[in-house]
């Protein structure tokens, strides 16, 4: 394996015990330009991080595949593949922070409704790249919904009827807020629902019957 | 293991230690490291003045029949968040790099600025707790590394008249190589492990390799003296592992005293107790 190193090589962890990945620096190889070996690879990077934080990490945007890096080494640059994001190669640490920039700033616009038509095609090919139902449902603000509380045992599933008349059965961690109320007791509480309106967390309880 | 009483050890005024590195390997879900990463650069920059992060763009090459050929892994670029705290004049003395698996708190030996394993003790006891809560990690190992470098710069009573290192009158393991020869010549790159107490889970990795950063100053050795502890049946935690760090630190110190040769550490300049 060969390695180009910025930053301080003189300082790295020395890389002989086991599970270490054996990382050689070594710049002479490519210099040479000796071997046979197809030029495009040396150019194409994968960015191995697919989880991109959204406000200080309380949401993740996810890609499905890691992203490509076009290097040219002229300009000593790279491109992100799909996302018109070019960066020195020497800030490649900033990418995450770019990744998210780049996608907020075409969200806003698209809900807006103020995408240009290059926006369009831009925003359609990261749409394409990234888990977008997820980071809605994640980034959702959590519903006002009011219910009654049917059966609550410590460690078990809770069950809670809605004021529509549904059920739902409820994860004894999700239903922690819930250990004041007994059986019978109405609540309101804002609640945040997951895939298939899942209910993932509930906060800020109150008692109806109290008011 | 030896079963007489324990020996005082000698320190040394100049002992051939590059960096003593500390560092533990763990398990991290991805959504809990990326999830936390700002906040715990935060949190890093409120004992480093610097950040300085490295990154690595690997081509992944391998070589077949002297042919380089592309590995299945696809080149990918890494990046190491990378904390400095530096001397007056500006010298990176302590450092701690932070990856998606694993943590390691550096102390560099610079001139002028002579700190010992004490320094990378208080340094992990202060920033490994600050990781831990963040990431409640999967401890797999903690490793002390203390790399030695003998070169002219460490040992140049040790350079014989064609610039060559006389490895053979430095290192123990080297010293009674058997048969006939003139000499020992590069490359250097052997790598063996110890059992030191298996039943405390406690090992050591000794390698010795050429290294070509110094080629200018004549040829350079490193030395690696690396003890780890591994998880047991109730596995590792953060704490536990810092806490082993004096029984690391002893077996290293140890090892120091055997695999360099009583000529090698005469040169070292040994301190009376």
């Amino acid at each position: 394996m060969i390695a180009f190193t910025a930053g301080v090589a003189d300082a790295q962890v020395s890389p002989a015990y086991a599970g270490e990945i054996n990382r050689v620096v070594d710049q002479r190889i490519v210099g040479g330009g000796g071997a046979d070996i197809d030029a495009s690879k040396l150019r194409t990077f994968q960015f191995p991080q697919t989880m991109f934080p959204v406000d200080g990490g309380k949401v993740l945007l996810r890609t499905y595949e890691p992203l490509k890096l076009l290097m040219d080494e002229r300009s000593e640059t790279f491109v992100v593949e799909g996302w018109d994001i070019r960066l020195r190669c020497d800030q490649v640490y900033e990418l995450p922070r770019h990744v998210v920039r780049k996608f907020l700033g075409l969200l806003a616009k698209a809900n807006a409704r103020t995408l240009t038509t290059s926006d369009q095609v831009q925003w359609l090919s990261i749409l394409d790249q990234v888990d977008f139902k997820q980071f809605s449902i994640d980034r959702a603000m959590p519903h006002y919904l009011e219910g009654t509380l049917i059966s609550r045992r410590l460690g078990q599933p809770a069950m809670v009827e809605w004021a529509d008349g549904s059920r739902t059965s409820l994860h004894a961690r999700v239903a922690l807020p819930l250990t004041p109320l007994e059986p019978g007791d109405d609540f309101a509480a804002y609640v945040k629902l997951g895939n298939d309106n899942e209910v993932v967390s509930i906060e800020s309880v109150s008692m109806l019957a109290a008011v | 293991m030896s079963d007489t009483a324990p020996t005082i050890l000698p320190t040394y005024a100049a002992p051939p230690v590059k960096h003593r590195v500390f560092s533990l390997s763990a398990v991290i879900p991805a959504e809990v490291y990326y999830a936390r990463a700002d906040e715990l650069k935060e949190a890093m920059m409120a004992h480093f003045e610097h950040y300085e992060p490295q990154q690595q763009w690997l081509l992944n090459l391998e070589e077949k029949n002297g042919v380089p050929q592309f590995h299945s892994m696809k080149p990918e670029v890494l990046i190491m968040h990378t904390f400095w705290h530096k001397s007056p004049d500006g010298q990176k003395l302590v450092g701690c790099v932070v990856e998606p698996d694993k943590i390691s708190i550096i102390l560099r030996s610079v001139p002028k600025h002579v700190e010992r394993f004490p320094t990378l003790k208080t340094w992990s006891e202060k920033i490994i707790p600050v990781w831990a809560s963040l990431l409640t990690p999967k401890i797999s190992a903690a490793i002390l590394d203390y790399a030695n470098i003998l070169s002219r710069d460490t040992v140049p009573t040790f350079i014989n008249e064609n610039g060559s290192l006389a490895i053979g009158e430095l290192l123990t393991v080297f010293a009674g190589f058997p048969g006939e020869h003139q000499g020992i010549v590069p490359p250097y790159d052997c790598t063996m492990g110890l059992a030191i107490d298996p039943e405390a889970h406690i090992f050591l990795n000794l390698r010795v390799r050429g290294i070509q950063q110094h080629v200018s100053s004549g040829s350079a050795v490193q030395v690696d003296l690396q003890a780890l502890k591994r998880p047991g049946k109730h596995g590792l935690t953060a704490a536990e592992a810092v806490d082993s760090l004096e029984l690391l630190h002893k077996t290293v110190v140890d090892k120091f005293e055997v695999v360099f040769t009583p000529r090698a550490k005469a040169a070292f300049q040994p301190k009376t107790p």
